[in-house]
């Protein structure tokens, strides 16, 4: 989907710069010929796509590098700058920054789904090859992030000059620190009057350890000082080592989409040797072979060249027919070789984040069915397995890396599907440990994974819960470190560290349980530091935990479609939270209607819903009826969907009200 | 249309010949002095005397040719009762009722017992005068829109008297034709009304001892003033839950005066005669002809067995015109199948106590009584059990008096067990 509108936009742009409107494949406006492309280009002395020769970039002049910013702090648009600068896309040629490619991306200004572009800059007289590998903007993708960066040296730590060091930032700085790259540090938006550059210089020295003197200031909407960031990039961030030309070849696999015409698109960084157009390879983790059709650069969009070698990235089309085909960190390597050695230790990704998903109209099925294929095609991340719930029907349960991740999807889903869809309260999953041999054999194993609260053993063969733990950091201004220290340890959350950032502003990291802050956690802190906190976690294990299954009754039968577990300390809050909301949504019956939410038989909240005293229109209706019989057939329309229980009438609606996000 | 011949053979061909040839009669006179906030009928603002000679001849024309026609249609030889509703009926010339009338008597036969009404507005001009002219052109029973005993909420209510002169006419209508003959209209919910307003309100009106009282619930409708007004906050009523003690308080004062509710809204003294035979029959089932713009029918054509509803050119202009090209000016008309008849009915009957009819029922359903299609269903046990429905000494279906007062949640249940018996049995059209 994202693809073809990235095709649309391609042509877009064609159609503006060129008479012609030309194959998409071939992508023409690439390839410059007109003069006043060319001009600029001359301009900054970088070298048109047609020219380029990748035989004449060894190893030496190749720099892969990545851009991690916080949301907001300027990464799109310095990558559209690097981008104009070296020539690779015209300057001003679109008002969209040409790395965000989705929709959603564009909307909300971040990146999602990783996009790379090669770029040739002239230092010094001499041409380098320059891979820019653009990472998603936030670490919820946090995999996307790590499986970007293992195919880099080095970093751009982009920061606001204005709004300074953020949680994001912090979270991706020990990202690429973690990775032993090179970073180099850049303050960005030091135009803008409120800028604070020596300010938020503190803040990198006293958070990163960065000295004043390293840091580039620029601003990448005006292109000051963007050139310095090209220099740093080549002198302060090594080639890719460890790579041999004279090897066979070897890949690592970082990246991939789909498109409906070639299959799935693969982005890879060659480690050895050299890869050609009808060579085969095989997939180390998959175990499956393919025979190139296509390779080439992204710039950003694909040229097809005729070879890649040793340190460069490029992508590769091969007939590989899903997305879940192309596993992201796993080895491409010359059919037939033995005992290859992985380039990173290959890591699936795990869902942390589940909800389920369903139509508001049954007979829409298909309908969202469709739409999941076509997302899930590119986004191998998300795990969709089919769920049915007696209330709300057939649906599914997806698996999202985190938080954003699932709210961008849904997103996606939404404006893909054309309507909107019912989003159950996320859940986590748990790891629960068994005891007694015959359930651990019945289970396969001591300790088991549960996605989904409904498929929770009984609790007699439980031995210990264990939940998802996060490390949280907060930074704020530390006249909002009161609330936001009370909503910590609202959500169960433990400080671990806090230190000053600057004069202002301070740092805090809890340790959370995932499930705590899985809801509306970041809303909560928003609104109460009027939108000044910044808020990003890593995972962090799980832990032995206390949770219950909270019941929720009605009349005494227990609705199993409205159980739910939560953590034994917050059974009574859920509890009468639960029980509100379905007594403002269960219609009045003939009959009280006692709501009850229980543990382990234990009553720990209650609402009632009073019996109807009267339900009848006492109105003069003579003989004009025919409103009055349209108003009750929709009525007993509305009756034969409703759920019966304890001879209570259910709309579907009162389920979507309790069990949506 | 087809008509199935099991559906002819399976019905008793008398009884069912004599029920198409009875029907009662409603004329619509659709103009008002002053428009009500509330009102959402087909109406239009006159003043009074205004309409002019020549506008009013052309109406009684009208109604009196659209008449013949509607008459024309179908087999109908005896009338039952007729009524004269609006609008604002007491506003037309009395000699148009008289004429009305007349025409009706000489295209059916009455007999003596017919009933007919007319609603009284207490603003109309001379009423006494009017009332006894009424008399004595044969109408024999009035309705007064008395509404409201409150000045003020009178005045919300956008009505152009005042309390007083609604008891007037409560007063010279109850001397001319006899305390059985009156019925009194009164609303609640009114912008302002109290559980405790709304009781003193009864209790002043029932000191003036009517035999018949017709209690509406004032329901806000889209397009109407009192609409907007509530939807921008500058009137309120009161609330659901007010609401239903209002409706149960009414129920059971009234019933202390011997006033027993026969239908949602309707309330007779025990005993008497003041029942409206008109209005029974509407939710008995039995044919009506709707004369004048707006008005509704449900008629079985010349015939035919299945059963028509018709409306009316609701805009009175267009209405002459249609009238004096086609000789009556029926904007729609549908044939109504057999599962439409019985939701009907049944939708109807079920707001009085008498409830739905077996004789009735047996009419539009010969195939199935009504103990096969819901004595045993299973969706309905929990209103059996619990005493919402019952079943009377004649084999009719009933809602009992806690029923009645929830009846809304009942009649959806009802119309699915009567649509699936439908859908397995497969009713002939």
């Amino acid at each position: 989907m994202w693809k073809s509108r990235s095709t649309y936009h391609a042509l877009k742009i064609c159609s503006r710069n060129y008479a012609k409107v030309v194959s998409w494949k071939k992508r023409v406006f690439l390839l410059p010929t007109t003069s006043c492309f060319h001009c600029h280009l001359q301009h900054y002395s970088s070298k048109p796509n047609s020219e380029i020769d990748l035989t004449l970039f060894p190893t030496e002049r190749i720099r892969n590098f990545s851009i991690i910013a916080h949301i907001d702090h300027g990464k799109s648009t310095l990558a559209d700058r690097l981008l104009e600068l070296t020539g690779t896309i015209g300057k001003g040629s679109h008002e969209a920054q040409m790395l965000d490619r989705l929709q959603v991306e564009r909307e909300r200004g971040i990146t999602v789904k990783a996009q790379t572009a090669t770029l040739v800059y002239n230092y010094q007289g001499i041409d380098y090859l320059l891979n820019l590998i653009d990472t998603p903007g936030h670490v919820d993708f946090s995999f996307e992030v790590a499986r970007s960066l293992a195919a880099c040296q080095g970093v751009i730590l982009l920061v606001d000059a204005n709004q300074g060091v953020q949680a994001q930032t912090v979270a991706n700085f020990f990202l690429a620190f973690s990775q032993n790259l090179a970073i180099v540090p850049v303050m960005n938006k030091i135009d803008l009057k409120n800028a604070n550059p020596e300010s938020v210089a503190i803040q990198m020295k006293n958070v990163f350890e960065f000295e004043s003197e390293d840091i580039l200031r620029i601003s990448a909407k005006t292109g000051l000082n963007v050139d310095s960031v090209l220099q740093s990039i080549v002198e302060r961030i090594p080639p890719p080592s460890h790579c041999d030309i004279a090897k066979p070849f070897r890949a690592l696999l970082f990246d991939s989409w789909y498109d409906r015409y070639r299959g799935v698109i693969a982005v890879i960084a060659v480690i050895d040797g050299v890869i050609r157009s009808g060579d085969s390879v095989s997939a180390k983790h998959t175990g499956k072979s393919y025979e190139i059709k296509e390779l080439g650069i992204l710039r950003p969009n694909e040229v097809s060249l005729s070879c890649l070698q040793a340190g460069q990235v490029g992508y590769v089309v091969c007939n590989m027919r899903s997305s879940t085909e192309a596993k992201v960190g796993d080895t491409l390597f010359k059919k037939g070789l033995v005992e290859v050695e992985e380039v990173a230790s290959f890591r699936q990704s795990k869902p942390m984040v589940f909800a389920g998903v369903y139509p508001m109209d049954q007979s829409e099925t298909p309908a969202l069915r469709s739409a999941l294929e076509k997302l899930t095609l590119n986004d191998s991340s998300v795990t969709v397995a089919k769920e049915s719930s007696a209330a709300l029907g057939q649906g599914w349960r997806l698996g999202f890396l985190g938080l954003l991740h699932m709210e961008v999807f849904n997103q996606r889903l939404e404006q893909e599907y054309g309507a909107e869809v019912i989003v159950t309260v996320p859940s986590v999953p748990y790891k629960i440990r068994l005891h007694g041999e015959k359930n651990i054999k019945k289970y396969g194993e001591r300790d088991i994974i549960v996605n989904n609260p409904a498929f929770f053993p009984d609790p007699n063969i439980i031995e210990q819960y264990f939940e998802p733990m996060v490390l949280g950091t907060i930074i704020t201004p530390d006249i909002y470190m009161g609330p936001i220290m009370s909503l910590a340890l609202d959500r169960r959350g433990v400080q671990v560290d806090s230190k000053n950032v600057d004069n202002s502003r301070v740092m805090m990291q809890f340790k959370f349980p995932l499930n705590e802050i899985a809801v509306d956690f970041y809303d909560a802190l928003k609104s109460l530091s009027s939108g000044y906190a910044s808020f990003d976690y890593e995972e962090d294990g799980f832990e032995a935990s206390d949770i219950v299954k909270l019941h929720i009754m009605l009349n005494g039968e227990v609705v199993e479609e409205l159980s739910t577990v939560v953590h034994a300390s917050k059974a009574r809050k859920y509890g009468k939270e639960i029980c509100l909301r379905l007594q403002e949504t269960i219609p009045r019956q003939m009959f009280q209607v006692a709501i009850q939410a229980a543990v382990g038989g234990k009553v720990v909240a209650r609402e009632n819903v009073a019996a109807l005293r009267k339900d009848v229109t006492a109105k003069c209706y003579g003989g004009d009826i025919s409103r009055r019989m349209k108003l009750l057939k929709r009525q007993a329309e509305g009756k034969k969907r409703m759920k019966s229980i304890a001879n209570i009438e259910l709309p579907r609606d009162t389920f979507i009200k309790v069990l949506k996000r | 249309m087809k008509i199935f011949p099991t559906y002819l053979s399976q019905c008793d061909h008398s009884l069912f010949n004599i029920f198409k040839s009875e029907a009662t009669v409603y004329f619509h006179w659709p103009f008002c002095k002053n428009i009500c906030t509330f009102c959402n009928f087909n109406k239009y603002k006159r003043s009074e005397n205004k309409l002019g000679q020549h506008f009013e001849n052309k109406m009684e024309n009208s109604l009196l040719r659209e008449t013949q026609t509607i008459f024309g249609l179908t087999g109908v030889n005896k009338i039952k009762s007729i009524y004269f509703g609006g609008g604002t009926p007491s506003l037309a010339p009395p000699t148009t009722i008289s004429r009305l009338i007349q025409c009706v008597k000489q295209l059916a036969n009455t007999d003596e017992k017919i009933e007919i009404t007319i609603e009284c507005n207490p603003s109309s001009l001379n009423m006494t005068q009017k009332l006894e002219e009424y008399f004595k052109f044969g109408v024999n029973r009035v309705s007064v829109g008395l509404q409201s005993l409150d000045d003020k909420k009178l005045k919300i209510l956008g009505r152009d008297h005042s309390a007083n002169d609604g008891l007037m006419l409560l007063k010279q209508a109850t001397e001319i034709f006899g305390s059985d003959s009156v019925s009194v209209d009164l609303l609640f919910r009114k912008p302002g009304d109290t559980i405790k307003s709304w009781e003193n309100e009864l209790i002043q009106m029932l000191e003036h001892k009517p035999h018949h009282v017709s209690l509406y619930e004032l329901t806000p409708e889209k397009g109407t003033r009192l609409f907007r007004e509530l939807k921008s906050g500058e009137l309120t009523i009161p609330n659901e839950n007010d609401t239903a003690s209002m409706y149960l308080l009414a129920v059971k004062l009234l019933k202390e005066s011997s006033l027993e509710r026969y239908e949602i809204s309707n309330f007779a003294k025990a005993g008497s005669r003041a029942q409206s035979l008109h209005n029974m029959s509407y939710w008995h089932g039995t044919q009506y002809l709707g004369i004048g713009p707006g008005a509704h029918s449900r008629i079985f054509p010349l015939d035919a067995d299945l059963r028509e509803s018709r409306i009316q050119t609701l805009d009175p202009q267009s209405w002459q015109d249609l009238v004096e090209r086609d000789g009556h000016a029926t904007r729609l008309c549908k044939q109504q199948n057999r599962l439409e008849v019985l939701s009907e009915l049944l939708v109807t009957s079920l707001r009085t106590t008498k409830g739905t009819q077996p004789n009735r029922w047996n009419l539009f359903q010969p195939q199935y009584s009504m103990k096969d299609v819901f004595g045993a269903a299973e969706p309905l046990k929990f209103f059996y059990l619990n005493g919402y429905l019952r079943w009377g000494m004649n084999g009719s279906f009933q809602a009992t008096d806690r029923g009645l007062n929830v009846v809304d949640a009942i009649l959806p249940t009802v119309l699915n067990v009567l649509g699936e018996y439908h859908t397995r049995n497969k009713f002939s059209p």
